[in-house]
């Protein structure tokens, strides 16, 4: 287990971190989720001791300070090297003896599958091509704890997906802990089955994904996962009153807006909580399973996600909340 | 397309007599036993006796000496200065950065003379005046704003960030800053070398002044001769001149172009 104790970053005036703490699994991938300027950087490059925070502590399951090894999000390998000098380039500093290098060398060349890339120059390697060289030259070190930085950003669609499950399985294979932060939620989820919300420097919410958007715990979180309806309205004790809904919620935070995220919070088999009226006015194709549709209550337009082919467009339906709504 | 490729070798052949010419006449003065007015050409052209008056004048090599010590000794002093300067500017934000900025321009901001005659005092203040520490330092302070203006530009590309990748892999930063920094960083390098050496073996006042005549460099010896009229060893100086300049440029040239991959 990794603890990051009460870490805080500040430059110059501006508080960049404000007393983080988590406690990350080892053997395990960590996913820490964020808009960009949310401070994802400054806490990656504290873990790897590049910067040291002006508060708190990170330490090993020992009480140890451990430095993770960094990927990159732009790779940064050295222009001036082959690949192999790349990959060699953390054994080199270290004074490994020549014959483990080369043995190591291809070890990890066979297993990333770039083997035949080892002359190039990381200008005459692909994107994913790097990002192995990359990942072979941090793994090449048999690190215990490997930091990624927004690691599948600048793929595409097809290699991000590839790259994903390659990452799992090295994480299995070499019992990695791997913490990498992200702006993209879809990643994460994908990735990681434990992920951790930073807005403005603090750490918002750890959760499983599906909680994350179930049951985000405030609106700063539900408004960047998104894919939700925010209703403005006004709160009475627990009643809430707003054109499109009004009557009992749930209340978090007190400042009027209901939250109905797209999926899991509107449905048309009835429950305790019915919702309201609506004609649907429009459906889009979300793939195979659900479509997208806009719902038109008393000239409002909201947004829901339904199985495919369940209701029709200009009919009017009756909708019922899945659980009591949540007003932020 | 005709008359702009003719207008171009117009300006090429301008450029090129511009420079040439006095060049030739330098060369020609250099190997010409006599050549007087009005003639166009020498009469007689001694090939050898160029290299005849450089192996036997022991003047030249004693001047050829003085000149690549100093400039040697300064090339490595202001690397020593220039280099953790120019990474300090490039690199990191700190109070009094602009200030640092315009301090490192101020030798050539300031009127040489003026500065001369000053350092010059200092000098003779701290029994450094005809010295060669003495006369290396004041070479170097020439030379500083060329080599940290030239580093920094190159330096400021990257910025930190592959020495940070360097260290994370577990390089000490006497390792980063060999394996990663020079060797990215080499064309910044190379400038500010070939600039120093170039600055240093062209100084003429503040190797006199601060020499006090112990360091009588080309540059130093071949101004009386044009002063006084004789071209011709002027020639033989100015041509051992150019030789000692721009041999160690093309060296460091090949240097730089041909070990490892150029990169910027």
């Amino acid at each position: 287990m990794y603890h990051l104790d009460n870490i805080s970053q500040k430059k110059g005036n501006t508080q960049i971190l404000n007393g983080i703490n988590l406690k990350i699994d080892e053997d395990s991938i960590f996913a820490i989720l964020g808009p960009s300027g949310s401070g994802k950087t400054t806490l990656l490059n504290i873990l790897a001791g590049i910067d040291r925070p002006t508060g708190g502590k990170f330490l090993n399951e020992d009480g140890q300070v451990e430095r993770g090894i960094m990927v990159f999000q732009d790779y940064r390998l050295f222009p001036h090297m082959t690949v192999f000098q790349n990959i060699t380039f953390g054994l080199k500093v270290k004074k490994t003896k020549g014959s483990d290098i080369k043995q190591r060398a291809k070890d990890i060349t066979e297993t990333m599958g770039i083997s035949e890339l080892i002359n190039r120059y990381p200008d005459e390697l692909s994107g994913g091509q790097q990002q192995r060289v990359a990942l072979a030259r941090a793994l090449i070190l048999n690190p215990k704890l490997l930091l990624m930085d927004e690691p599948f950003s600048s793929l595409d669609e097809a290699l991000r997906i590839e790259m994903l499950d390659f990452v799992k399985e090295l994480q299995r294979k070499f019992q990695l802990t791997i913490i990498f932060v992200t702006h993209y939620k879809t990643e994460a989820y994908m990735l990681s089955n434990k992920v951790a919300i930073l807005i403005n420097g603090q750490i918002m919410q750890v959760d499983a994904p599906k909680k994350l958007e179930s049951n985000p715990q405030n609106f700063s979180v539900a408004k960047f996962l998104g894919q939700a309806n925010f209703i403005e309205g006004s709160l009475t004790n627990d009643d809430f009153v707003s054109p499109i809904y009004s009557g009992k919620v749930n209340v978090v935070t007190e400042e009027g807006k209901l939250y109905l995220p797209f999926s899991g919070q509107l449905q048309l088999d009835q429950t305790d909580y019915p919702a309201f009226k609506g004609k649907i006015v429009e459906k889009k194709w979300m793939g195979s399973n659900s479509e997208r549709v806009s719902i038109e209550i008393d000239k409002n337009v909201i947004y829901c996600d339904l199985a495919s082919e369940s209701v029709d467009e200009n009919k009017e339906y009756q909708f019922y909340f899945s659980k009591l709504p949540v007003v932020f | 397309m005709a008359s702009k490729k003719f207008t171009k070798l117009i300006v090429y052949l301008i450029f090129a007599i511009l420079v040439l010419m006095p060049l030739f006449v330098i060369f020609m003065l250099a190997i010409s036993k006599t050549w007087s007015y009005p003639s166009l050409w020498p009469k007689w052209v001694d090939w050898g006796y160029y290299f005849r008056f450089l192996f036997t004048s022991k003047e030249i090599q004693s001047s050829l000496f003085s000149s690549l010590e100093l400039a040697v000794g300064t090339v490595v002093l202001t690397i020593v200065i220039a280099y953790p300067t120019a990474m300090a500017l490039a690199y990191y934000d700190f109070r009094g950065k602009k200030l640092l900025n315009v301090l490192v321009y101020l030798p050539l901001i300031i009127p040489s003379i003026a500065l001369l005659t000053n350092m010059d005092f200092i000098m003779i203040k701290y029994g450094l005046n005809g010295t060669f520490f003495g006369v290396v330092s004041v070479h170097t302070l020439f030379c500083l704003p060329y080599a940290i203006k030239l580093l920094y530009d190159n330096l400021i590309l990257w910025k930190d960030k592959y020495e940070v990748a360097s260290r994370n892999l577990g390089a000490s930063t006497l390792q980063t800053f060999f394996k990663v920094t020079v060797p990215m960083n080499k064309s910044g390098l190379q400038g500010a070398v070939m600039m120093t050496y170039i600055v240093s073996m062209t100084q003429y006042l503040a190797t006199l002044l601060i020499g006090d005549g112990n360091y009588l460099t080309l540059s130093v010896r071949m101004f009386p001769f044009t002063t006084s009229g004789k071209y011709r060893m002027a020639a033989v100086y100015g041509i051992t001149f150019m030789l000692v300049t721009l041999i160690p440029l093309y060296l460091i040239d090949v240097w730089v172009t041909h070990k490892g991959r150029k990169i910027a």
